[in-house]
Order: C-alpha cells, then structure tokens, then sequence
C-alpha cells in the first residue's frame, strides 16, 4: 500500500550570496515565498517549509495549491526523497515517479531511447525491464524516429512527453507531478489525461502542485492550501480551492 | 509579516520541536548506505560513465581514441624535448614520461571533475532520488575508462624501445586500484565542498598547473641534488609510483606504499566525517 506521512517537516534554504543581506531587507516586504530568519550564524536561512505534517493514504489524490514560492515544488521533492527535511521526519511506502519541470533530469546529448533506459535505471528498474518496456512508452510518446535523435533537439513539449511515458508505463504506487503536463499540445493532453485518471484509479497515490483549477478537479480529490511553507488549510478539493480563492480575493 | 529574527531552533509554532537533521544518529548509517547503495548501482553508473565520455565524441570519426591520440602527440613531443634537455635517453625517459603523464592525467582529471561531480549533476540531484554516491563512482569509472584508452601509448613506446617490466609489471594493478581508492575520496570531499563553496573549483583549477611541475613527472627525483622534501611527502608523486614504478620493472618503494595506504585511512576518515553531516545538504547546495 502507497502512502506518504511526513511529521513536523521543515526545509530550510541557507542562503550564502554575501548579498544576503540586501536580498534579505528586498524580501522582508514580500508576502510570496517561504519564511526567512536568520540563523545561529547570522545567514540567511530561507524557511520553504515549516512544520508540515500530512498524511496521504493509498488512493489519495491530492492536489498542492499556493502561491508563486509557497512551497509546493519543495514539498514534493521532500515526498520524491530528493530533499531530506532539515527537521521532521518522512516517510513513504511505495515507487515514486518524479515529473518535475525544468529539464527533467535527461542529458540532452543522449538519444530519446537511451534517455529512457537511464530514467528507469534511475527509477530503480534493470536494463532489461526498461529495453521491454520500450515499444509501449515508444508508442505513447508518439515520437517516432525522433527518438533516435539527442533530446536536446526536443521542444519542450516532446521532452514533457518522453518524460512523462516513462514516468506512467513503469506503473508507479506514487506519481508526484509538478505543474502538470503544461507544455504538451491537444491532442496529447488528452492522451495524458487519461492515462493519468487509470493511472490514479489503479496505483496509489497522485499528488499533482498545479495553478489550474480545471486540471485539479479532473484529477484530484483532496488538496492542502500551502503559504509561505505552511499548511494553511486541507480537507477536501472544494473546500481548499473556495478557502484558496478568498484569499486571493482578499489580496 | 511572516519574518523573524527569533534566536535559533526557531520553532515552527506547534511548541514541540522535531529533531533537527544533520544530527541524528541514523546520519550515519545513510552516508554508509548511500556509498553501498551507489555501489550496488555499477549498471547505473557504468552506463552514465560510457554515455558522457561517447557523447564527447559523438559524430567524431575516430571516436573516444582521440585521448589516445593526443596522449601519443604530447608523449612524442615533450618526450623528445625533454630527453634531449634534461639529457637522459630517450629509451629510458620517453616511458618514464609517458606512464607518468598517463597516471598524473587520471588523478588531474579526478581532481578536476570531482569539484563538478555534484555540481554538474544536479539537474539529475533534484529530480530522481538516488544514492548521491553513484555519481562519484561514475566518475572513477570513466577516468578508468580514459586511463584504458591511454595506457596503449606505453604499449606503444615499450614496444618501439623494447621495455619488458616482467612480472612485476603486475604490481601496477595494486597499484591502480590503490590510486582509485585515494581519488575517490578526493573527488568526494571535493566536490561535496564546492558544491557549497563555488570557490573551490577555481582554487583547485589555479593549484593543478603547479602540482604538475612540483611532482615527478617530466623530471625525476634522482635528478634532485639529495631528497627534496616536497618529492617525499608529496601524495601525488607517491600515487604516481604505485603504476609507473612496477610498469617500468620496479618494485615501489615500501615508503610510498605506506604514504599511499596513510592517505587512504585518513582521506577516507575525514571524508567520511562530512560525507555524514552533510550528505543530505548536497540537494540543497547543487
């Protein structure tokens, strides 16, 4: 059974620029993004998350909401175990697939296939479990030819694909996904879309940080409403998004 | 306003405070597992290493053996130079030369990319959880790799001034294996700091050229008037000695075995000691 328990979790950033401190008198207005203090040493220490205790139980659809730096993305690289908490414990029951943006973690000098290969061994798969699942990711990604080709000759769009079939066809008990699939086209979105509703109706758990209602309510069930690293509210979708929503409003 | 300048462990409201990372005992046991884990990931890793180093040469016709051939171009050119210089034969010095810059190019290399070896990863660091080890390894490999393209450029000379080492020719493998184990830690220690301090790969970068001239490879120490303290308690040189010595059909000196196996025991310790407290901030640094 997928689950993920996090108990009294903090991260914090240190951060070290010697222009810290312009930068932190520059931030100390701002109410987006995470805490900051000053720590034991006198630097600036960036509170991305503070205190955060969830439980997300097998068939769990949880959607992340918050602000521009509220802590989403940190809070699901603290779920992937890429980020260990600087207090508070993790823990988690299951394989996790990262869908992370930016570069998605590829070397853009390896073709489309061996960037398959070396996302799964990275997943915890064999070579031989990934060269047998080829053809099906293959197909889904509807690449062709190109993925004899480097990806850094990939638009963003075909790299969200490649990434995101070899994230759902090894079968995942958590699939942890950042902003969603934002840069495919129609007709893929559609495709991913419902590879994402079997996905979460078979495996465990699904939780997706995203700024569009639309694609919450498709996917997700629950939400937790994070500001500045906090958990400010959680329960059901609609009752975060209508909590979300007035404080935008009251903003 | 959400700032505070609250005298440290700032509590994060709830009033109990939960144990504070870094500090655990369990710290230790996941800097352990994370090097036996990255171990245990040779496929992994074997495939990062091959990957990097043929995608240098992706689209060149001749490929990875490119190192080969500049390693012969630079073997040839300051051979020939500095035998007639310093006044040595060639027979004796174009191998001394050439196993000294094949040895001094693998723990330059390791010196050099070990400040990059998370730095250069990270967009794989944020996104996969991993042991972070995998990546050290990887570099080891790949130097081995390079060092296997290279090494034929001996073959080449012992074969053009007919140089047999004999058997202990086979002391090199120790040998080999023992400079792996020191430059390991190097790269590790190395580049768990410069991925927190970005100086480091600069001060190294400013320090390699010297190191090169200060060791024992384009010159050798008997041509010293006596010892020089900067030959004898120079680790480079004596890392050197364990491939270049049993390949030239000498046994190393017992002191550079005890220096080599010293640097090992402490480099690792120390090593070890940061890898512990702050394997987990390497995320955070990258």
């Amino acid at each position: 059974m997928a689950s993920i328990h996090l108990d009294r979790v903090s991260a914090s950033f240190p951060i070290y620029s010697t222009r810290a401190r312009s930068i932190r008198t520059r931030v100390m207005a701002a109410t987006t993004g995470g805490r900051i203090r000053r720590d034991k040493r006198h630097s600036v220490v960036v509170r991305a998350l503070d205190n955060v205790t969830l439980n997300i139980e097998h068939g769990d659809r949880v959607g992340l909401v918050g602000k521009n730096g509220a802590g989403k993305s940190t809070l699901l690289r603290v779920m992937a175990g890429v980020y260990e908490p600087s207090s508070g414990t993790v823990e988690r029951s299951g394989r996790v697939a990262p869908l992370f943006s930016d570069k998605l973690g590829m070397d853009g000098e390896n073709t489309g296939y061996e960037n398959i290969i070396m996302r799964g061994l990275f997943l915890g798969f064999t070579r031989e479990e990934m060269q047998d699942k080829i053809p099906e990711i293959a197909e889904f990604t509807e690449l062709g030819d190109f993925l004899n080709m480097p990806t850094h000759t990939y638009s963003t769009g075909m790299l969200m694909r490649l990434a995101f079939a070899v994230s759902t066809c090894i079968e995942p008990e958590i699939l942890l996904m950042d902003e969603g699939i934002g840069a495919g086209d129609a007709a893929f979105m559609k495709k991913a879309d419902q590879r994402l509703e079997n996905l979460v109706e078979s495996s465990g758990v699904l939780v997706l940080a995203s700024h569009s209602e639309a694609l919450l309510r498709r996917m997700c069930s629950k939400a937790v409403f994070l500001d500045r690293g906090q958990v400010v509210h959680q329960g059901s979708l609609e009752d975060v998004l209508e909590r979300y929503n007035e404080t935008i409003a009251e903003n | 306003m959400s700032v505070s300048r609250s005298e440290p462990p700032a509590s994060g409201g709830s009033g109990i405070e939960a144990p504070l990372h870094g500090e655990t005992e369990s710290q230790w046991l996941k800097a352990m597992d994370d090097l036996r884990d990255g171990a245990m990931e040779w496929r992994l890793w074997g495939t990062i290493a091959w990957q990097d180093l043929r995608n240098q040469y992706r689209r060149s016709v001749i490929g990875p053996f490119w190192m080969t051939l500049s390693m012969a171009i630079l073997v040839i050119v300051l051979g020939l130079i500095w035998s007639k210089l310093l006044g040595s034969p060639r027979g004796q010095y174009m191998p001394y030369i050439a196993l000294g810059f094949i040895t001094w190019q693998l723990i330059q290399n390791m010196l050099q990319a070990g400040c990059k070896v998370f730095i250069a990863e990270r967009e794989v660091i944020r996104q996969l959880p991993g042991p972070l080890s995998i990546h050290v390894f990887g570099l080891v490999w790949q130097q081995l790799i390079i060092f296997g393209h290279n090494i034929w450029v001996y073959v080449g000379v012992a074969i053009v001034y007919s140089i047999w080492p004999g058997m202990t020719a086979l002391l090199a493998l120790p040998g080999l294996f023992l400079v792996c184990i020191n430059v390991f830690w190097m790269a590790l220690l190395l580049g768990l700091i410069s991925s927190r301090f970005r100086d480091i790969p600069q001060f190294i970068q400013s320090f390699i050229r010297p190191l090169f001239y200060l060791t024992p490879i384009i010159w050798s120490p008997d041509m010293l008037p006596g010892r020089a303290i900067f030959v004898d308690i120079n680790p480079l040189y004596h890392l050197i000695e364990m491939v270049r010595s049993p390949l030239l059909g000498e046994v190393p000196a017992m002191q550079s075995y005890v220096f080599v196996l010293a640097i090992a025991v402490i480099g690792w310790a120390v090593t070890f000691a940061f890898f512990v407290r702050y394997r987990w901030r390497i995320a955070y640094w990258v």
